[in-house]
């Protein structure tokens, strides 16, 4: 890889953990997140760092590369969320891990937990889906697609054809709402921070 | 290795989720990433310069400090993120003034052209056009004519 992808790579990452880790601090009552103690660029740092110094067993093409740390990175996202420690309240306050009683949800629940369907049906994760569609009907049109789809998890030309419109029309709509759920959460985290 | 498969299963069912409401990160411009960073509130180029800290910090500690030999991807990443020198950035400066001056100096030429070609009088927008088109003389041109003929001859005479 060249600097200018070493550089791209670094954005994808960081990306990828600003959509993650919003995603997991609006669902469910006991997996807010933003007190993990780790920004999205501390996640891309350390996925950096584990591939830099050969921690990481990646035998494939270089094309492959960036899918690789992506997964591997939101693995670690992942994983740093299923520590009893950092499951707290949707108040942000942080519920320390001596005081901290064992999980005993069931273990279905746990399963499901980012499933599509299950993040779709979560009342604060739809709140804030609602909040960043409600002046803006092509997203709104975007999520009633994509809830409609009830077993599979559609993909961009699946959407397309359901509402009738070129499949470039989907991709600035996903973009559309990803940077309106980044804003959702940047603006939640500051108004939670100064309060 | 239970919470393990159960870990990566939930990675697995996130990054589906991910996809399928926003896209493939790496499908994306680096326009379209800088715009959605900036939405979460992050600067790229302070974000190149945060995590080329962090690195530069842990090669330090894991490894220059040690006399190791630092890892060849984690040299190449580190090289590759380092923050502009002084110098290149004042070289970046000076290229975006040039810029400014060449693209400020296209717009008034295009302008001044513009407007020369809307508010001069019909007549003087074409002169050679309007001098080439004369298909008959008028009664001033054949005086004028009969002058000029008339001084070359005289002079000839003398």
């Amino acid at each position: 890889m060249n600097d200018a992808e070493y550089r791209r790579l670094l954005r994808i990452l960081t990306v990828r953990a600003c959509r993650a880790l919003r995603v997991a601090a609006l669902k469910g009552e006991d997996w807010v997140l933003a007190e993990s103690g780790k920004s999205p660029a501390d996640y891309a740092a350390e996925t950096l760092i584990r591939w830099g110094t050969n921690q990481l067993q990646f035998t494939r093409t270089p094309e492959a590369l960036v899918a690789y740390l992506t997964k591997v990175m939101t693995n670690a996202i992942v994983s740093t969320l299923r520590r009893r420690e950092v499951k707290t309240s949707r108040s942000g306050k942080m519920t320390l891990a001596d005081e901290h009683t064992e999980d005993s949800s069931p273990q279905s629940k746990a399963e499901s937990l980012f499933d599509l369907r299950s993040l779709l049906r979560d009342d604060a994760f739809r709140e804030a889906l609602d909040q960043c569609t409600a002046d803006d009907a092509a997203l709104k049109e975007y999520v009633v697609a994509i809830e409609m789809f009830e077993d599979t998890i559609p993909a961009a030309r699946d959407i397309a054809s359901l509402l009738g419109v070129p499949v470039t029309d989907i991709y600035n709509r996903r973009k559309k709402l990803a940077r309106r759920l980044g804003k959702h959460g940047f603006t939640e985290s500051r108004r939670r921070s100064k309060a | 290795m239970k919470k393990k498969n159960k870990e990566n299963r939930q990675a697995e069912s996130l990054e589906q989720s991910l996809e399928a409401l926003f896209g493939r990160e790496a499908d994306l411009t680096d326009e379209d990433l800088d715009e959605e960073l900036g939405a979460c509130g992050i600067d790229s180029a302070e974000l190149q310069a945060n995590v080329h800290k962090q690195l530069f910090d842990y090669t330090n500690h894991h490894y220059r400090t040690l006399d190791r030999d630092v890892p060849e991807n984690l040299e190449k990443t580190l090289r590759a993120l380092r923050p502009p020198s002084a110098a290149e950035k004042a070289m970046a400066v000076v290229r975006t003034a040039e810029n400014l001056v060449d693209s400020f100096l296209d717009t008034a030429k295009t302008k001044s052209a513009e407007l020369l070609s809307t508010t001069l009088p019909t007549q003087t927008r074409h002169p050679q056009l309007a001098f080439r088109n004369k298909k008959e003389l008028s009664a001033a041109d054949r005086d004028l004519l009969k002058s000029e003929q008339e001084d070359v001859d005289s002079s000839d005479e003398s």
